[in-house]
């Protein structure tokens, strides 16, 4: 019964010290008295925090109307728009920088031209040519007209290159990496594109060819009209097959560290390896493909599909004009799907994290993939 | 208009503005009282909330999963506001006013072992307080009111109604005591669903 009281008297007081600690009234020995006694027991931290909660909820009322939600909601709205002002200017510098990129290919035709011009004094006594080629470097993207009204969209670590006499008898340019060709309709002019196992013959017709040196494929996919293809080889693969829209047709170089496997695996995973001509190195893929997919890089849309990192890696390398170092071999395989459009790559980085977690570090251009913390762990998001 | 955590953290990765207008309706007040009672200062405490929501906004793209948009406010207007006072007093390495207000909130946080969960709560806890501070007896209320409403210190509202300062803090903690009671199953219930969130 007195340790009843005693309790009571106890708790009183105590409940008055809480009163003064949460007014801020209190003096130090109450303080002290207040964390001894939270530190006796469970149930007092409990009745602390529950009475803390009814003091601010009381708060709360009481100010609700102190603090307008709305006009500070309209100066936030302000306050981004200055910055993102800023990271108009930001863009704006892009601009410059993609100016400069543009002004460098221009810098590396022109100096080709020059280039090839000088050689070609000399051999102009022989073909009486010179040629043109439009280089464009990792992390870039170029558009370009040819003579003859052609658009041709090129992505990053591609070039092209053609003869002066382009536009006289036949259109042929040759490609390597990857194109976008809107072609005009001249009668009796072929528009040739040649790469360096194949030749793709059109007229009036828009396709995309990937033909990069270090891969193991050529890829052709017609987006409307029609299109030839030839290997350049003569023998089996020397025949010609012919792509209507929506089709893709898929060139075996038959190098490189199984190829086949690494390049088409989407194909034979999502369409079946099934193909018109399967004994042959030039075969079109039996499925139709989304054509409009294949392109969205040339508006700058980076688009993969149950891609292997491995395989992503390197459109990202080409597509920001970095190199990727895989750690450990395993994050290699995960797989991953995703659609961006205007972004940076550790937004892209940032957004697979959401779908399997690894880690990464940006040295400059150099970017270090691993599934355990590097040093200096990117912790960007945890609330600070 | 009500959003799921889903949703949320989806919009805020774009950088819709929706969902601003929405966590500011629904958050920005709270916030605000919760900075004001770490940093004792409504300007301050206003410019922190601002701070956090703009930092969210810059971070669009970057944010992986939140688990609980309300936790992740809480404890960044927590954390900004223990590093304002942090700076301030270093700015104003000599000032009396900043170095004292550091002290406060730090004392604080130390009593209160820096849960925040107490605070998270509050905010459900409104309109079931609001009910129950009329069943208070009427000196009671008026009491509580004098103090949480209209700010009035401990002393002074002794002195406005000839009474000791004893029996204002008696009242006071009486009212407290009450309002727990009658919120302790919210209030139990809420803790245990503000535990799950964080932990």
């Amino acid at each position: 019964m007195l340790s009843l009281n005693y309790k009571v008297v106890m708790e009183t007081e105590m409940l008055e010290i809480i009163v003064k600690v949460l007014k801020g009234e209190a003096i130090p020995e109450e303080k002290q008295k207040l964390i001894k006694w939270l530190g006796q027991d469970q149930h007092n931290m409990d009745i602390f925090k529950q009475s803390e909660s009814i003091w601010n909820a009381l708060e709360i009322i009481n100010n609700r109307k102190e603090f307008d939600s709305e006009m500070a909601f309209n100066s936030f709205k302000q306050k981004i728009d200055k910055s993102l002002i800023k990271s108009g200017r930001l863009r704006f510098s892009r601009t410059v920088d993609r100016l400069l990129r543009i002004a460098a290919v221009i810098v590396i035709v022109s100096g080709i031209s020059y280039f090839l011009l000088m050689r070609s004094e000399k051999e102009s006594f022989v073909s009486g040519l010179s040629s043109s080629e439009v280089i464009v470097p990792r992390g870039s993207k170029t558009q370009l007209l040819l003579p003859d009204g052609t658009k041709v969209w090129l992505n990053s670590d591609s070039k092209i290159n053609y003869k002066n006499d382009f536009n006289t008898d036949l259109r042929q340019i040759y490609l390597e990496g990857e194109g976008y060709f809107e072609v005009t309709n001249h009668h009796n002019k072929p528009f040739i594109v040649s790469t360096s196992d194949i030749i793709v013959r059109a007229l009036g017709t828009s396709f995309n060819i990937k033909s990069y040196p270090g891969e193991g494929i050529i890829e052709t996919t017609l987006i409307e009209g029609k299109v030839e293809i030839e290997s350049k080889i003569p023998g089996n693969g020397s025949k010609i097959v012919s792509l209507d829209p929506n089709q893709k047709a898929v060139f075996y170089k038959g190098i490189g560290p199984e190829p086949i496997q690494n390049n088409t695996r989407n194909d034979n995973k999502n369409r079946g390896i099934s193909s018109v001509n399967t004994n042959l190195q030039l075969t079109v893929l039996s499925e139709k493909v989304d054509a409009q997919l294949m392109i969205l890089w040339k508006n700058d849309i980076l688009y993969f599909e149950n891609e292997r990192f491995q395989d992503l890696a390197v459109k990202l390398e080409r597509r920001f004009g970095v190199t990727l170092h895989f750690l450990d071999e395993d994050i290699k395989q995960l797989h991953f799907s995703g659609k961006f459009k205007d972004i940076i790559i550790e937004q892209v980085l940032a957004a697979l994290q959401f779908a399997s977690p690894f880690y990464y570090t940006i040295n400059d251009k150099d970017i270090s993939i691993s599934n355990k913390p590097i040093t200096n762990n990117n912790l960007k998001s945890e609330p600070s | 208009m009500s959003m799921t955590e889903d949703q949320i953290s989806e919009k805020l990765n774009r950088g819709d503005l929706d969902v601003f207008q929405y966590l500011y309706k629904e958050f920005y007040p709270s916030l605000c009282i919760y900075a004001k009672s770490i940093t004792r200062d409504k300007e301050i405490a206003q410019e922190v909330v601002q701070d956090v929501f703009i930092r969210l906004w810059e971070q669009q793209g970057h944010l992986k999963e939140i688990i609980s948009i309300k936790s992740y406010l809480y404890f960044s207007v927590r954390n900004h506001c223990l590093n304002h006072l942090k700076h301030l007093q270093v700015v104003n390495k000599f000032n009396e006013y900043y170095s004292q207000k550091l002290k406060d909130a730090q004392d604080y946080y130390f009593i209160t072992q820096e849960s925040g969960e107490s605070l998270l709560i509050a905010n459900e806890l409104e309109e079931k307080v609001l009910k129950e501070i009329e069943s208070l007896p009427e000196q009671c209320r008026k009491i509580l009111k004098m103090s949480r409403f209209e700010g009035l210190k401990h002393s002074e509202i002794a002195s406005n109604l000839g009474i000791a300062i004893s029996t204002v803090h008696s009242q006071i903690s009486i009212a407290l005591e009450k309002l727990r009671a009658a919120c302790k199953a919210n209030l139990i219930i809420l803790l245990l669903l503000i535990r799950f969130y964080i932990y």
